[in-house]
């Protein structure tokens, strides 16, 4: 199959394989040794915890992501908002930052008075579910924000105008035009989104920790259980993780698909 | 009755927009870039002027002096963008609704029947805009407009970009809407056959800068200025000196010519159709020796470029037209200007 002087796609071709073992081999042995201590793991109740505070967090800490992130990414692509360049950059800074040192700010920023008073209002953060939440909130804000905001720009701005025209105030304009008319991108940022905060460990690590049976989600259960010597258990949490994110990834290229699909208008 | 009177600034481009357009079908005449489509934006609220004020039948939709700028949706503006925007996401009869705004289903969809059928479009109910002809979308687009009940239709180069036979087909659809809708219309476009059979009277603007309105024979028959000329398609234009008892010297042409009235000290150019140049003889008024440079076949006529023979060289040629098959084939002919046909233009 080589062509003549073609020596710089095999080159390459061979530098493919390279990666592909290289990635593909830590696929392979999550699949297989987690596979097999996956059913002696399952039926012990810490795993199930963390699996449900997992699964429960990210579904909830997404909704609240894009509660806030669609709205701000309009008012970045819509309005003429003074200061929009500071805006945009103190969300771009953020998410170029290890997590970790988003968790430590966090924790001090709950540890204050003000995280004292919100505790004793009935909403404790630091080491307490909570905290799990708002940690993966933090972490995919500005993710979530960019996304949407790119969703947003693929409108076009006209039909807006003319659903304006028509008598549509700004509201009516959203839900019925722009919302509707980014509807596959965002799905598609909401399946991300999630998937990044299932895995999501450094910041919650340091607003919470990992508690067994508290706190413990299931990138904190594989820290545990490695920290306690029991590889078997890390591996069948490790095992669901991937499964998660292939569930996810797949949903994410099918409706990516159908969105490649539909066709320009006019 | 619509009354505009408004300035905007926009980098290095200056709007100054001033005219009033009663209860008719009013073109907005101009080249490219002159300002037409951002004075339409002005009035639809999309764009916001720098200063002046807007009236639509007595409401005030702008006014810079008094604080007032209504949003679009308060604006009862219809808008035919060039491309029709029509919602991808709804079928045609779903795109016609979406103008009706909140009434009762039943009158809603009552009204949204009427309107299909007056636009010959029961056929289209439910498809989408991309399975639509040019000519179903731009219905749809008017339908919807229609829908909203607006006081004032706005036109954004509606038949642009399109091939001559769905061009001729719109035209027909507009021309017939624009009668019956009894109330003002602005139809901005850059082509003046365009708008000459749907509208009497014509503004037009000039990098910017709005005329007086004036009746569309006017424009043919006195467009007083460079680029009014030039709009209504004035091919032979040149920049002229008084040379005194009515008489004026085209220095690229290289000629005097007489007039017929005493010359309008403000007309900086001349200006004469290509159809009323004839071709004649050394003896008569304003005769111009010139050289044949080329014959060009039109569709119905043949269009002579002549050099004067006093032209300078960088001269533009003097554009003739002649029935077809009429074309002398002389090198040498005699190109006659009549006095009654020069237009005074002003720059």
């Amino acid at each position: 199959m080589m062509r003549r002087g073609g020596w710089f796609p095999l080159v390459c071709g061979l530098m493919t394989l390279a990666a592909l073992a290289l990635v593909g081999s830590n696929v392979a042995v999550i699949a297989v040794r987690g596979l097999k201590s996956l059913p002696a793991c399952l039926v012990q109740p810490e795993v199930r915890f963390a699996l449900g505070l997992s699964v429960k967090s990210a579904c909830i800490s997404t909704a609240l992501c894009f509660l806030l992130a669609a709205p701000t990414a309009y008012t970045l692509t819509r309005t003429a908002l003074p200061g929009r360049r500071a805006a945009e950059m103190v969300l771009e800074l953020t998410m170029s930052l290890p997590y970790i040192v988003l968790g430590l700010s966090m924790l001090i920023l709950f540890s204050s008075p003000a995280g004292k008073w919100l505790k004793e209002a009935g909403f404790p953060v630091v080491f307490h579910q909570n905290g799990v939440i708002l940690a993966q909130l933090v972490v995919n804000l500005p993710f979530a924000v960019r996304l949407c905001a790119a969703a947003f720009r693929g409108v076009d701005r006209k039909l807006e105008c003319t659903a304006g025209l028509l008598g549509a105030s700004p509201a009516q304009q959203f839900f019925t035009v722009l919302l509707p008319l980014s509807k596959n991108a965002l799905i598609s940022a909401v399946i991300l989104v999630w998937s990044r905060a299932l895995g999501e460990f450094g910041a919650t690590l340091m607003l919470v920790g990992v508690t067994r049976m508290k706190t413990e989600t299931l990138p904190g259960s594989i820290y545990l259980a490695v920290s306690t010597n029991n590889l078997d258990a890390a591996l069948a949490s490790a095992f669901l993780l991937l499964v998660l994110s292939a569930l996810s990834l797949t949903a994410a290229s099918l409706l990516g698909r159908s969105s490649e699909k539909r066709s320009r208008y006019v | 009755m619509l009354t505009v009177d408004i300035e905007k600034t926009y980098g290095n481009f200056h709007l100054r927009a001033a005219f009033q357009a009663e209860e008719e079908a009013l073109a907005l005449l101009g080249a490219s870039g002159c300002g037409k489509s951002l004075t339409l934006k002005c009035i639809a609220g999309i764009e916001r002027p720098d200063r002046g004020r807007i009236e639509l039948d007595g409401r005030v939709l702008f006014d810079s002096a008094a604080g007032v700028n209504l949003p679009p949706q308060r604006r009862r503006v219809g808008y035919l963008f060039q491309q029709y925007a029509l919602f991808p996401h709804m079928t045609a009869e779903q795109n016609i609704a979406a103008g009706m705004g909140r009434e009762g289903s039943r009158d809603q969809r009552r009204r949204t029947a009427e309107l299909m059928a007056r636009l010959r479009l029961e056929d289209c109910a439910g498809k989408r805009p991309r399975q639509l002809s040019g000519g179903q979308q731009q219905r749809v687009a008017l339908a919807r407009i229609l829908a909203a009940d607006p006081e004032v239709i706005l036109l954004d180069e509606p038949l642009s970009a399109l091939d001559s036979h769905l061009k001729w087909q719109l035209e027909l659809e507009l021309h017939r809407l624009l009668a019956s809708f009894g109330k003002t219309a602005l139809w901005v476009s850059h082509d003046l056959g365009e708008v000459f059979r749907s509208c009497r009277r014509v503004c037009v603007l000039d990098r910017g800068v709005s005329s007086s309105v004036m009746e569309m024979e006017t424009l043919l028959e006195a467009p007083g200025t460079v680029s009014a000329a030039r709009l209504s398609s004035c091919r032979n234009i040149a920049e002229v000196r008084p040379a005194g008892e009515g008489r004026i010297q085209v220095p690229a042409w290289g000629v005097t010519l007489g007039c017929t009235a005493p010359w309008r000290s403000e007309a900086t150019h001349v200006g004469v159709r290509s159809r009323h140049i004839r071709l004649g003889t050394a003896e008569e008024e304003n005769a111009v020796p010139c050289r044949m440079v080329q014959v060009l076949r039109d569709v119905d006529t043949d269009l002579l470029l002549l050099q004067p023979e006093g032209a300078r060289e960088d001269a533009p040629p003097l554009h003739v037209e002649v029935p077809r098959g009429a074309a002398p084939s002389a090198e040498r002919v005699t190109a006659v200007l009549p006095p009654e046909r020069l237009l005074p233009l002003a720059e």
